[in-house]
C-alpha cells in the first residue's frame, strides 16, 4: 500500500509546472538580451545621426555660407577704388577666411576633409592675392591721379611763365586758350614768326600749344588708363618734348628758358620717367589683368570648393539614408523577434495551460474531485478512474485507500449492527425460558416452596424481566437507523395525545403540545421513537406524583426545533454531558426501572438525521430539564403555500 | 369403536411444530390451561411434522382436519421450507397453518403469507401470549368450517 503512494518528483505536476515557467522565463531573459541589444543598435545609430550627421549637415551649410560670403565680398572688391574700403574688406574677407579655417579645423566632417582642406589653402592664397593686386591697383590709380595733378599743375606754372609774356605782345590773344582759338592761333603765329617779327611770342604759343596736345593726350591716356603701343607712345612723346625743348632754346629770356626747361625735365619725368604715367598705366593694366585672373581663380576654388562641399553633404545626407534604414531595419527586425518571442512564449502557455493544467491538472482534479464527493457520500463501490506518477495519482491512491478504508469500516458497522441484532434477538428465547419456567414454577407449586424458595424465585424473575428490557431496548437501539421511508404529514397534537394515552393511562401528567407547525412532513417512525422515549424519560424520572410534560416545536429553515420540558427534579450540571451515553444511567436500577439505553437511542437517531439533542437545567436555579433537539422536515406544505401566495 | 373412530377422525387435531423446548411446553400448559381435549401432535422440525401427516394419512386413508401451530426458525427443515412442501403436495396443500414466532421481519411475514397462512403471531414477552394464542386457535376451530 505505502508503495503506491510514493510518486516520483521529476515526474510531479509542480516540477513540470516549474520547468515551463523556468523556460518562459529564459525566454523573456533571452528576448530582453536580443531586444536589447538591437535597441543599443537602434541607439547608436540614432546618436550616430546626431552626433554626426546632422552637425555635418550644419557645417556643411555653414562653409556653404562662408563661401557664398567671400564670394560676395570678392565680387565687391571689383567695385572698390579707395584703399581703406579695400582694406576693410581684406579685413572682412580674412574674418571670414579665419571662420571658415576654424571651421574646417573643428569639422568633424572626415570624408573628403582632407580635399577641403586644401581647397581651402589655396582658395586663400588666391584671395590674399586677388586683394593684393586690386590694392596694388588702387595705390597705382592713386599715385597716377596725383601725377595728373601734378601734370595739371606743370600746365598752370608753365600758364603762369607765358601769361605775362604773352600780354606783352598781343593782350586779346593770350586771353583766350581755347582750343581751337589756339589753333588759328597758333598757326597764325606761325606765319607770323615766318615772318620775324615778335618771334618770342609765337615760340611761346607754340610751346604752349604742344605742351596742350601732349597733357591733354596724356590726359586721355590716364582716363583710359590704357597705353596701345608703349614704346610708341614713349617716342612720340619723346619727341613732342624735344620738339618743345628745341623751340625754348629760343626763347630769348633767360629766366624764363631756364625755368621752362626745368618744368620740361620734369613733365619728362612724369610722364616717361620710370615712375612716370605711361608706366603707370602699364602697371595698372597688368595689375588688373592680374587682379582678375586672380579673381577668376578664386571664383574658381570657390565654386569647387562649394561643389566639394556640396559633395560631402550628398554624401551626408547618403549616410543619414542609410542610417535611417538601418535604424528602419533594426526597429523591423525588433518588431519581428519580439513577435517570435511573443508568439513563442503564447505558444508555452497555451501548450502548457492545454497539455498541463487542463490535461494534467484540470480534468483529473476534477474527476478526483468528483470521486471524493461520491465516496464521502457513500458510494463506495466508486472507482476512482485518476492515475499518474504525481502528486494527483498520489491522492488518487490515498483516495482507494480512504474508500478501502470505509467500505470496510461501513461493513465492520454493518455487522457490528447486525451483531447487535442477532445477539439481542437470540437472547429473546433464554430469557424468556428462564422468565416462564420461574414464572410456571411458582405457578404450579408455589404454595409447597419454602418461602425463602418462592422470594428468590421471584427475585428472579425480576431480575429476568429487566434483563429482557434490556434486550428488548438493545433490539431497538441495534435498529436505528435501519432505512425507514416512511414519510408522513406530522400531527404534534395527536402523536402526543397519543404517547400520553399509552405511557400514561392513570394521567398522573399533564402532557401537551404548547405550539408546533401544521403542514409539515417528515420521517414520523423514528420522530415517534424520540417523543416516546423523551417522554418516558421524563416520567420515570420524575419525583413527584403529578407533573407537567410540554412539547414545543417550532419551525426554523427547513428543520423542526423541538422542546421537551418538564418540571422534574432536573439533571445536574456535572451530569448533562453523560446521560446521552450508552447504558448510563443516574438512578440505581432499583429505584428508576431502565436500561439506560433510551436517550442513546434518541441521540443516535437524531445524529442520523444530522441533527443534535441538547438538555437545559439547573436544578440549583429551579426545577425541570428541558430537551432541545433538531429534526429535519422533507417538505412543507407552509412554505410551499406562501411561495404559490407570493406568485 | 367405529363411532368413536369416526368422531376421533373429525375431531380437530393440533399439531406444534417447534424445536424449542419452553415454546412446546407453553403450549401444552395452554392446552392444558384451556382444558382442551383434542389430539395435540409435537413436532420438532419440519421433516417430523411431515412425518407425522404421512403417518395420518396412511391411518385413515385421508388427512384428517388438522390446525398446524408452525414456528419458521427450526434445524433439518425450517416453517417456511415446510410450507413450501405442503403447498406443492396435492394432499397437504389446503392444510391450515399459524405461524408462531420470534422474528417479526417483515421478510418472514410476507413469505409465510405468501404460503398462504390462516396467521402469523410474533411470540412477545407478555405472559398470555401463548395461552391467548390456544384459545385463539380453539375458538378458530370450533367455530370455522375445516376443508377434509
Amino acid at each position: 500500500m505505502a508503495n503506491s503512494l510514493k510518486f516520483n518528483n521529476d515526474n510531479s505536476v509542480v516540477s513540470r509546472l516549474r520547468l515551463t515557467l523556468g523556460f518562459i522565463v529564459l525566454m523573456l531573459f533571452a528576448s530582453y538580451l536580443v531586444g536589447g541589444y538591437l535597441l543599443n543598435d537602434l541607439k547608436n545609430s540614432q546618436q550616430h545621426a546626431i552626433e554626426n550627421s546632422v552637425p555635418a549637415l550644419y557645417q556643411a551649410h555653414d562653409f556653404e555660407s562662408e563661401l557664398v560670403a567671400i564670394s560676395e565680398l570678392t565680387s565687391m572688391l571689383r567695385g572698390v577704388s579707395n584703399v581703406s574700403a579695400a582694406i576693410s574688406l581684406r579685413v572682412k574677407l580674412l574674418a571670414h577666411k579665419n571662420h571658415l579655417r576654424d571651421l574646417i579645423d573643428a569639422s568633424i566632417i572626415k570624408s573628403g576633409a582632407d580635399g577641403l582642406q586644401d581647397s581651402v589653402r589655396s582658395l586663400e592664397s588666391s584671395s590674399r592675392r586677388v586683394v593684393s593686386s586690386k590694392l596694388n591697383m588702387i595705390w597705382l590709380d592713386d599715385s597716377m591721379r596725383a601725377k595728373l595733378v601734378r601734370l595739371t599743375e606743370i600746365r598752370e606754372e608753365f600758364d603762369g611763365w607765358l601769361e605775362p609774356l604773352l600780354q606783352l605782345d598781343e593782350a586779346p590773344v593770350a586771353s583766350t586758350l581755347e582750343a581751337g582759338v589756339i589753333n588759328l592761333a597758333a598757326a597764325d603765329f606761325r606765319t607770323r614768326g615766318l615772318q620775324g617779327q615778335s618771334s618770342g611770342r609765337n615760340q611761346l604759343l607754340e610751346i604752349s600749344h604742344s605742351l596742350s596736345t601732349l597733357i591733354e593726350m596724356i590726359d586721355t591716356l590716364a582716363t583710359s588708363r590704357f597705353v596701345n603701343n608703349q614704346k610708341k607712345t614713349i617716342l612720340s612723346i619723346k619727341s613732342q618734348l624735344t620738339d618743345i625743348d628745341q623751340v625754348l632754346a629760343n626763347v630769348a629770356d633767360l629766366d624764363t628758358r631756364r625755368a621752362l626747361a626745368k618744368m620740361i625735365v620734369e613733365l619728362r619725368a612724369l610722364t616717361i620717367g620710370d615712375k612716370g604715367i605711361i608706366e603707370s598705366i602699364v602697371q595698372y593694366g597688368e595689375k588688373n589683368t592680374q587682379f582678375r585672373q586672380n579673381r577668376r581663380v578664386l571664383l574658381d576654388q570657390i565654386s569647387e570648393t562649394s561643389n566639394k562641399i556640396d559633395g560631402i553633404v550628398f554624401n551626408t545626407e547618403q549616410e543619414v539614408k542609410s542610417n535611417t534604414n538601418k535604424f528602419n531595419n533594426t526597429l523591423s527586425r525588433i518588431v519581428l523577434i519580439l513577435g517570435v518571442f511573443g508568439l513563442g512564449v503564447f505558444g508555452i502557455i497555451v501548450l502548457v495551460k492545454v497539455n498541463v493544467v487542463e490535461r494534467q491538472i484540470n480534468s483529473r482534479m476534477r474527476r478526483l474531485t468528483s470521486a471524493v464527493a461520491d465516496i464521502a457520500g457513500g458510494e463506495h463501490e466508486r472507482k476512482v478512474d485518476v492515475s499518474g506518477g504525481d502528486e494527483i495519482g498520489a491522492m488518487a491512491g490515498a483516495l482507494e485507500i480512504f474508500k478501502e478504508n470505509a467500505k470496510e469500516l461501513q461493513r465492520s458497522n454493518t455487522e457490528l449492527e447486525q451483531f447487535a441484532y442477532a445477539a439481542s434477538h437470540d437472547l429473546k428465547s433464554p430469557l424468556r425460558a428462564i422468565e416462564s419456567l420461574a414464572r410456571w414454577t411458582l405457578e404450579d407449586s408455589g404454595d409447597e416452596l419454602p418461602s425463602d424458595a418462592k422470594d428468590n424465585l421471584e427475585k428472579l424473575l425480576v431480575r429476568a424481566h429487566r434483563l429482557s428490557q434490556l434486550q428488548s431496548d438493545l433490539l431497538e437501539y441495534s435498529k436505528v437507523g435501519k432505512p425507514d421511508e416512511s414519510i408522513e404529514e406530522v400531527d404534534f397534537d395527536r402523536m402526543v395525545e397519543d404517547l400520553a394515552g399509552i405511557l400514561d393511562p392513570d394521567q398522573h401528567f399533564s402532557i401537551h403540545v404548547a405550539r408546533a407547525p401544521i403542514g409539515v412532513s417528515t420521517q414520523i417512525v423514528p420522530l415517534r421513537q424520540i417523543l416516546l422515549n423523551l417522554i418516558t424519560n421524563a416520567m420515570k424520572h420524575h419525583d413527584l406524583e403529578f407533573g407537567t410534560i410540554e412539547i414545543t416545536a417550532d419551525l426554523v429553515g427547513d428543520r423542526l426545533r423541538i422542546s421537551i420540558e418538564d418540571d422534574g427534579p432536573g439533571i445536574a450540571i456535572e451530569y448533562q454531558e453523560r446521560v446521552f451515553g450508552l447504558f448510563e444511567k443516574l438512578e440505581s436500577n432499583d429505584k428508576v426501572e431502565g436500561s439506560g439505553l433510551g436517550l442513546s437511542m434518541v441521540k443516535k437517531m437524531i445524529e442520523r438525521s444530522n441533527g443534535s439533542i441538547a438538555v437545559v437545567s439547573d436544578p440549583s436555579k429551579h426545577r425541570g430539564a428541558k430537551f432541545i433537539f433538531d429534526w429535519p422536515i422533507t417538505e412543507s406544505h407552509l412554505m410551499s403555500e406562501k411561495i404559490a401566495v407570493g406568485f | 369403536m367405529n363411532l368413536e373412530s369416526e368422531k376421533m377422525t373429525n375431531a380437530v387435531r393440533f399439531m406444534f411444530v417447534d424445536d424449542d423446548e419452553i415454546s412446546i411446553m407453553a403450549l401444552q400448559r395452554g392446552v392444558k390451561q384451556l382444558e382442551i381435549s383434542n389430539t395435540v401432535q409435537l413436532a420438532m422440525n419440519g421433516v417430523e411434522a411431515i412425518a407425522i401427516l404421512n403417518e395420518a394419512m396412511l391411518s385413515y386413508g385421508s388427512l384428517p382436519p388438522y390446525v398446524v401451530v408452525l414456528d419458521l426458525n427450526m434445524p433439518k427443515m425450517g416453517g417456511l421450507e415446510f410450507l413450501e412442501k405442503i403447498r406443492n403436495n396435492e394432499n397437504f396443500k389446503n392444510l391450515l397453518v399459524f405461524v408462531l414466532t420470534t422474528s417479526d421481519a417483515p421478510c418472514d411475514i410476507a413469505s409465510a403469507y405468501g404460503y398462504k397462512v390462516a396467521g402469523y403471531i410474533v411470540k412477545d414477552d407478555s405472559r398470555n401470549s401463548y395461552k391467548e394464542t390456544i384459545a385463539m386457535i380453539k375458538a378458530y376451530s370450533e367455530l370455522v368450517v375445516l376443508p377434509s
